[in-house]
């Protein structure tokens, strides 16, 4: 089975991968991906999300043994070893400029000709600018300081490891970077230049012939966000910059010969606002956008390819919205025109009913839970958790006690991200028709702790029927989503308490996605 | 057998068969053995098999709303309410039993019936009523209320 491989580079990359990962969660995406990130800022707010994302991943997949038809957490994401390793952060030291990582006091007093050529190069500020919080939108000096990637240590000696007894085009690896900021800019054609990663002595395979098929998704710009005027930085990167950087850069993508196989172009004109600004470190945390979510799709249609020719032909993939509205069937899900119906609905399927199992759980999930087990006489509850709870040795059959309280506690904080990101890419201007936030929680949304609707509250027990927005549905409130949870028929196989519970959520939001919004179900395989 | 019509159409026959058997069966050698002061005992089986046969129907009628009520989208949604519904139906049965047997006993006052006997005809009704409807119900109740009966 060849390998994937997903190295997200700055921000984007980041906040790409956390879209990856919730894809991931509702069951779309491929049997094993491995992913690290390349980000010198470490406490970037995007990062820090990113990397809490990916561990709450792995925590809920090692626990739930799901039944045949539940294809949530299928995706066996791999990181390095330690947990460090997943960032490759390139300055070791705090404080790091440029001036120090080219040694250039020393440079001045002994290549005095080497050092002239760099003050040419690069202008005062953009040598003594402290980098651990990125390159602040000046990618000529992230150049400089990536390309020379340790391929000893992690997270590239997990890659190059890989590339070990692999045959030609074996080891999907794909990138994803900004083009208008720092840290993507120069990370993405740096990685992308032939002799980094496509044809380094470990993959090079002959002429012309590697065991890396490179791809890459190069983020144009797609966001605005507001400036704070109080900032006391001096260098940092605005999205008033942003077309001009773009254009200097696809300048230079289209007369460099790089060694990508593939790249997808994808961009956005909507412009919508992600937060304020921050120039690094914790203020750089911007809300989930449609953009991000795109861009995990170009990765999933990169690693779908089967047949691949040793000598790949470069191909470049462009795709652009017919109207200024983005919905479901205009997301561009994959190169295969004959199926991309199919696959624009099966991903409608997953996350419809991701949503809606996140949504149940969180909130009557949770309540059944809080309730005293022989004062809940729901069917569905009553024949699946039978135990006494005065008795020591049954109660791990009670879904309230550990073993299964802290997978079940894991679930409820990953579910609760899940439906921010979801959440967050409706920005209220009415262009973006997945998820409708309004109908799902009360108020502005916080990470972590979304203030959702009562679903059993008279006035709100529509509501998740309504979830998809400007979608036709049947309007069926929450009781016959308890319904389907009475109606579903667990596999004996699911035997810990933790995993029937969750399995039963998820079966029923199955059902009930599929009756109330006429999603298909058997086509998600 | 929780499923409609079947529990619908066994809480029918169900009903029925007992009737029978009380009423019949049981009935005819019961009021034989009763000693009577004025009446026949053809007389008291004839308001015997009246009040089991209304405490028959009661109690037929009240599982048979139960089965539609449980079966109600809205009933999944407050099960709360389902389980007041269910206790009142519960004791809306052991009144009428009680109710039957104070009406057979007022129109056979002067019979001098033995009061083991009385005892004998309130379970007699009570089968009829609040002990079928329980019956029913915890065998049959649909499935969203399934476990909503006393004792499930």
């Amino acid at each position: 089975m060849p390998k994937n491989y997903l190295i997200g580079i700055g921000g984007t990359g980041a906040r790409v991968i956390e879209a990856v990962i919730n894809l991931c969660a509702a069951g779309y995406g491929p049997e094993e991906l491995s992913v690290f990130i390349v980000d010198p800022d470490a406490g970037n707010g995007n990062l820090t999300r990113t990397k809490s994302l990916i561990a709450d991943y792995k925590k809920c997949r090692d626990a739930l043994k799901r039944t045949p038809d539940n294809p949530i957490f299928k995706t066996d994401i791999k990181i390095p070893p330690d947990e460090k390793g997943f960032v490759w952060e390139i300055f070791t030291d705090k404080g790091s400029t440029l001036s120090s990582f080219i040694n250039y006091e020393n440079m001045k007093r002994k290549k005095k000709e080497l050092a002239d050529f760099a003050s040419v190069l690069f202008s005062n500020q953009e040598l003594d600018t402290q980098l651990n919080e990125g390159f602040r939108g000046h990618p000529s000096i992230g150049s400089v300081v990536m390309s020379n990637p340790d391929t000893e240590s992690y997270p590239f000696k997990m890659l190059f490891d890989d590339l070990a007894e692999r045959k030609i085009n074996d080891v999907k690896v794909f990138l994803v970077g900004s083009v208008f900021g720092g840290t993507g800019a120069a990370g993405f054609p740096t990685f992308g230049s032939k002799q980094i990663l496509k044809y380094h002595p470990a993959a090079k395979v002959g002429e012309n012939k590697s065991k890396i098929l490179l791809g890459g998704a190069l983020v144009l710009p797609y966001f605005t966000f507001e400036l704070d005027n109080e900032t006391s930085e001096k260098m940092f990167v605005t999205a008033n910059d942003f077309p001009l950087a773009t254009k200097a850069a696809l300048q230079y993508y289209n007369e460099k010969d790089l060694g990508f196989d593939e790249i997808y172009f994808i961009g956005d004109s909507l412009g919508q606002k992600v937060g304020k600004f921050g120039v690094g470190s914790k203020k750089q945390e911007n809300s989930p956008h449609y953009i991000e979510l795109v861009s995990s799709l170009a990765a999933f249609d990169f690693y779908r390819q089967e047949d691949t020719k040793e000598t790949a032909e470069k191909m470049l993939f462009t795709a652009s919205r017919e109207s200024t509205k983005i919905s479901w069937d205009s997301l561009p899900v994959s190169r295969d025109a004959t199926v991309i119906r199919k696959e624009q609905g099966k991903l409608k399927t997953l996350l419809t009913t991701m949503t809606v199992f996140a949504y149940s759980y969180l909130t009557f999930g949770k309540k059944i839970l809080a309730t005293n087990h022989r004062d809940i006489k729901d069917t569905w509850y009553v024949e699946n958790f039978k135990f006494n709870n005065k008795d020591q040795q049954d109660k791990e059959k009670d879904p309230r006690q550990n073993p299964n309280k802290d997978p079940l506690d894991d679930f409820e904080k990953f579910l609760n991200n899940f439906l921010f990101w979801i959440a967050s890419m409706d920005d209220d201007s009415g262009k973006v028709n997945f998820i409708d936030k309004k109908v799902l929680m009360n108020g502005e949304m916080e990470k972590g702790k979304p203030r959702l609707f009562d679903p059993e509250n008279d006035v709100t027990k529509n509501n998740i029927g309504q979830l998809l927005k400007n979608e036709k549905s049947k309007n069926e409130d929450f009781r016959i989503f308890k319904n389907k949870l009475n109606d579903v028929k667990l596999d004996k196989r699911i035997a810990i308490a933790s995993d029937k519970y969750l399995n039963i959520f998820y079966e029923a939001a199955a059902a009930y996605s599929k009756s109330n919004y006429n999603v298909e179900s058997n086509n998600t395989k | 057998m929780n499923k409609s019509p079947l529990n619908y159409l066994i809480t029918i026959a169900l009903g029925g068969v007992l009737w029978v058997i009380t009423a019949i069966f049981y009935g005819g050698p019961f009021s034989e053995s009763l000693m009577l002061a004025t009446a026949t005992p053809e007389q008291f089986l004839g308001n015997f098999r009246m009040i089991l046969g209304v405490a028959a129907v009661i109690g037929i009628v009240n599982c048979l709303y139960w089965y539609y009520y449980g079966n109600l989208d809205s009933t999944v949604g407050d099960l709360k309410k389902a389980k007041r519904v269910w206790w009142t139906s519960f004791i809306f049965q052991i009144i009428v039993a009680v109710a039957l047997l104070f009406i057979l006993v007022f129109m056979n006052l002067k019979e001098g019936i033995l009061t083991s006997d009385w005892i004998i005809t309130y379970a007699l009704i009570s089968l009829h009523t609040w002990f079928f409807f329980w019956l029913c119900t915890f065998v049959m109740s649909p499935r969203n209320v399934k476990f909503i009966p006393l004792f499930k």
